[in-house]
């Protein structure tokens, strides 16, 4: 009910979307170390908790033995848990730079963020493109090449809000004031996913209903969209 | 788990040779709330500690109610997927102000009740070092939370951007109403009452112990009070200067955070969260000192490992003022690696209490009587807290359920544990002390179970939300997953949570009706607060036991029986025998040597060397 | 008082280690400042601590084989009850809501605040 990836119990379309990119693959990789790990101390200690308030539960008015310390055995459960912390550091340390650090090849796609009060805009530089979302339910949908690098640069026109694709499960915040990046390999799968991006800060009003979709399409798909968004600016420009 | 058939009563320990602290205290403590203010000038005007710890009670209690209510309209929004309730911008405020109440009036201004109360009985003081502004510090907080909730009274309603209050969404252009400016200026009298009960908090622990209470015989409560005091200076004051700079910015036109003309919104992130990490473990400290006092109790033992204890508390305190921007993880603006190993390495101390208590009560004789059922409670909840809180800790996964429900269930957790259940483990076990009467063990039952069940069934589920994508502080979620099956559980949750309240409030209620006879040590508990009478008398103390180890009233209670305690144990027993190995007899302890020995001054005859122990009395409740 | 002192000693040397750390990393300054201010809380109740053992004796609190009885009198001179608290209190809030109200509010909060800190003066014995 618990292991694996998306958590879920019941549901036919789980919410969570399947890992998009491969820096998401290795998140989820160390979330399941992590989770096992977690649960395993867990069980750890309520078992003890229930051995102990069992097999030492009240059967007379006998005073028991009053033992006030163990230099040995705190020794080893400080120990212990220190190993364990530092090693859960090292995977830790090791993994967190994949995401954050700026890659070392340049990227196949730049995306330009815009996150304002309460919409989202996307937007493709190199093709002079831009997606914006309208008002309540008019989604703005994130289209993206796969097998490909995306930088994403982000800035924010207001407050803080924060760019979470949950297929990526990775968050980047956006301090307005302060354009910041990051870079990420998309996979293998393209994908449909309507439900993967959110606004993770809170940012006000509409803070709940500022959503976006992420499409993945085959590259050559992408290449396609791409022109046709051209092609309609395009004309909608010659018609104003 | 059952219990036997009553608690001790004045006299049964004569029976068995052990020493009643009834023979020896004072007064009865009949003479009604002895210290007690009676009149409405006369709680305004208090100065005394325990007075002043009821009213903190008291009040943080009403705040929890308040907040409580405020989390219902929000599991009622929750339960269905759209909005029915109440709109979003209602639904933001509430939020808002459920967390303010919750962190900065109900937790904290518990730990400062309990400190209060409790602090001064356990080192054997007459009243907290600086009692008027004790009292300052009570109305401040009061006031301040008034203003507030005076914020619902507001044009635009009360604050509504969330507890952290980041600009600029918190400033000028982005929150332009007076309910903001409230909050800000609530808080501002909340954290300044804070700081000057540390103040007094720390004057009290140095300078007013009775003597023989040296440092590390202080009972681990009055330790976690100490640096939950120092914790509190540190903090405190980072969160008023954030708040001031905040409060300029929207009303003298200053750019602190405005970015559109200089001014940095991150520096209010990390100003914040220098505070608000230590803010959390502000919250629990107090709490862990609750429980390692219930399970020495009712598990019959010493505190196992005192020393590493008081180690382990401190290292706590101490790392948890570098780990602050592990909230920041996902601005990318902060140190990732210092943070995510100083907030792996806080698990380790907090790993060793929890071995700790399990050591406390292991070999132990273990009875289940309310206090007890609570501590074992916060023991679970905390330790299942504590094991998201090694995963958020982790940017790796950080970068994903930062910001999520996941947060949401991991705080709640630890919160849980902390302030709701080890909280009920305090009222409990207090209770005969700072009213003279018990709670009903019945209603106690169900008011766990009831309390065990709704806390899960609201806060579990929550973890799943988090990793399915579910963002917090949002009043409403997209139909998809099981995100409507498992908000409608945390949703009936909260309905069982609220009626684990009744079986609580009707034993309050019951309890007053019952007469005073708690007798000064229900219990047979440990630390002075209970060598007096029940409710103390006002300046609390008229004879106190010998102090010798970190349970000078169980030390007193065995003093006939040498194999209690014996070299190696305690080296407060060495003590007590002159050259020759002879036991002092108790009367030279209890008056000054000038005076006369009277007839009245407890047990006449002397115990003899090599007295076996015999079996202690029943001390169950009904 | 040693063992105190030495204690917020410890304190002040824990900050100063990890606010050293901290700027050899390449933490934000608002941190490294705020790190080392913590050197100085604790190195403020440090230093009282020490001067304090320095210009008394040992306490008897602090002896292992103390009694209650060891030190007998009066521990320190206390109000019963007072109204200043809460008339401070009352000054206060009005001094700082007054930043959100209005300063009209603030003068009457330093107004009360003045008045009760004349009657303090007044209520003190020394």
């Amino acid at each position: 009910m618990i292991a694996g990836t998306t958590g879920r119990i019941v549901a036919a379309v789980p919410a969570l979307a399947p890992p998009v990119t491969d820096q998401a693959d290795e998140m989820d990789r160390v979330w399941n170390l992590f989770l096992w790990i977690g649960l395993a101390v867990l069980a750890f200690v309520v078992v003890l908790v229930l051995y102990v308030i069992i097999r030492y539960r009240r059967r007379s008015d006998q005073l028991p033995r009053q033992k006030h310390y163990n230099i040995p055995l705190e020794i080893t459960y400080t120990a212990i848990p220190l190993v364990v912390v530092l090693a859960l550091f090292a995977v830790t340390f090791v993994t967190v730079n994949a995401v954050v650090d700026p890659a070392d090849q340049t990227p196949d796609l730049v995306d330009d963020v815009t996150a304002f009060q309460w919409q989202w805009s996307f937007g493709y530089p190199d093709a002079g493109v831009t997606v914006v979302g309208g008002p309540s339910d008019d989604v703005p949908e994130l289209v993206l090449p796969a097998r490909s690098t995306v930088q994403f640069d982000m800035q924010s026109l207001d407050v803080v809000h924060s760019f979470w694709i949950t297929a990526f499960r990775f968050k980047h915040d956006i301090i307005p004031g302060t354009p910041s990046s990051f870079t990420v390999d998309i996979g293998d799968q393209a994908g449909d996913y309507p439900d993967a991006g959110v606004c993770a800060e809170y940012c006000g009003l509409d803070h709940a209903f500022m959503r976006f979709a992420v499409r993945v399409l085959e590259p050559d798909e992408f290449d396609a969209w791409l022109a046709d968004q051209v092609a309609r600016a395009q004309s909608t420009e010659a018609d104003t | 788990m059952t219990t036997t058939e009553r608690r001790p009563a004045p006299g049964d320990d004569h029976e068995y040779g052990l020493l009643d602290i009834d023979d020896f205290v004072q007064g009865d403590g009949s003479a009604g709330h002895a210290g007690l203010p009676r009149t409405i000038i006369g709680w305004l005007s208090t100065t005394d500690h325990k007075a002043l710890g009821i009213a903190y009670i008291i009040a943080s209690m009403t705040f929890l109610l308040i907040g409580g209510a405020l989390a219902g309209i929000m599991r009622a929004e929750l339960a269905e997927p759209g909005l029915q309730v109440v709109s979003a911008e209602t639904y933001n405020s509430i939020f808002t102000i459920h967390g303010s109440l919750m962190v900065y009036l109900f937790a904290v201004p518990f730990g400062f009740g309990l400190a209060n109360y409790l602090m001064p009985l356990q080192i054997g003081a007459p009243d907290l070092a600086f009692p008027r502004l004790n009292a300052f510090s009570y109305w401040l907080y009061v006031i301040g939370g008034t203003i507030m909730l005076l914020g619902f009274l507001a044009d635009g309603g009360p604050a509504d951007f969330g507890w952290f209050a980041y600009p600029p969404l918190s400033g000028a252009a982005g929150s332009p109403g007076l309910g903001a400016d409230l909050w800000i200026v609530a808080i501002l009298l909340t954290g300044t009452s804070g700081t000057l009960t540390a103040v007094n908090v720390i004057a009290t622990v140095t300078m007013m112990r009775t003597p023989g209470m040296t440092l590390f015989r202080m009972p681990i409560l009055t330790w976690n009070l100490l640096v939950t005091a120092f914790m509190v200076l540190l903090a405190f004051p980072v969160l008023s200067g954030a708040l001031l700079m905040l409060l300029a910015d929207r009303q003298f036109g200053t750019h602190f955070f405005d970015p559109v003309n200089g001014g940095s919104p991150i520096l209010f992130q990390h100003l914040f969260w220098f505070f608000g990490h230590p803010e959390v473990y502000i919250v629990a400290l107090p709490f862990f000192g609750v429980v390692t006092e219930v399970f020495s109790v009712f598990s019959r033992r010493p505190t196992f490992g005192y020393k590493g204890l008081v180690l382990a508390t401190l290292t706590i305190g101490a790392l948890s003022t570098s780990v602050w921007a592990h909230h920041m993880f996902v601005t990318g603006e902060v140190v990732l690696p210092f943070f995510a190993l100083t907030s792996a390495l806080i698990a380790v101390p907090t790993g060793v209490k929890i071995f700790n208590w399990i050591g406390t009560m292991w070999g132990g004789s273990i009875s289940f009587e309310a206090p007890m059922k609570f501590a074992i409670g916060f023991l679970v909840t905390f330790v299942g807290g504590g094991i998201t809180g090694i995963m958020l800790a982790s940017p790796t996964i950080d970068f994903h359920l930062s910001d999520s429900y996941f947060v949401v269930a991991h705080f709640h957790y630890v919160m849980g544990g902390t302030v709701v259940f080890a909280m009920f483990a305090a009222i409990y076990f207090w209770w005969p002390k700072v009213t003279g009467r018990f709670l009903s063990e019945r209603l106690a039952t169900i008011h766990f179970w009831l309390l065990m069940v709704g806390f899960n069934m609201t806060f579990f589920f929550m973890h799943f939300l988090g990793r399915d994508g579910m963002a917090r502080r949002t009043a409403d979620y997209p139909d998809i997953g099981d995100f409507h099956l498992w908000n409608l559980i945390a949703s009936l949750g909260y309905v069982v949570l609220v009626l684990s309240f009744i079986p609580f409030g009707i034993s309050v209620v019951q309890s007053f009706r019952r007469p005073m006879t708690a007798g000064a040590d229900p219990w047979h508990a440990n630390t002075l607060e209970w060598a007096t009478t029940s409710p103390p008398a006002e300046h609390n103390f008229s004879w106190l036991p010998p102090i010798r180890s970190e349970r000078p009233v169980f030390d007193f209670r065995w003093l006939n029986y040498e194999d209690v305690g014996t070299a190696g144990y305690s080296d407060a027993w060495l003590a007590r025998q002159d050259h020759d190995g002879q036991w002092f007899p108790l009367h030279q302890w209890s008056r000054h040597p000038d005076e006369e020995p009277t007839a009245a001054s407890g047990p006449q005859e002397q115990p003899g060397p090599g007295q076996r122990p015999r079996d202690e009395t029943p001390e169950q409740s009904p | 008082m040693r063992l105190e002192a030495i204690l917020w000693t410890g304190v002040g040397a824990y900050f100063v280690t990890i606010g050293l750390i901290y700027a050899a990393v390449g933490g934000d300054t608002a941190g490294i400042v705020l790190l080392f201010a913590a050197v100085g809380l604790g190195g403020l109740i440090a230093g009282w601590t020490w001067e304090w053992t320095r210009h008394h004796a040992p306490r008897i609190v602090d002896r292992a084989d103390a009694d209650a009885s060891d030190e007998t009198g009066i521990v320190g001179v206390y109000p019963i009850a007072s109204l200043r608290p809460i008339a401070l209190a009352l000054g206060t809030s009005a001094l700082v809501l007054g930043i959100a109200i209005g300063s009209w509010l603030s003068m009457i909060g330093l107004a009360v605040i003045a008045s009760q800190v004349l009657l303090l003066v007044r209520d003190t014995d020394t």
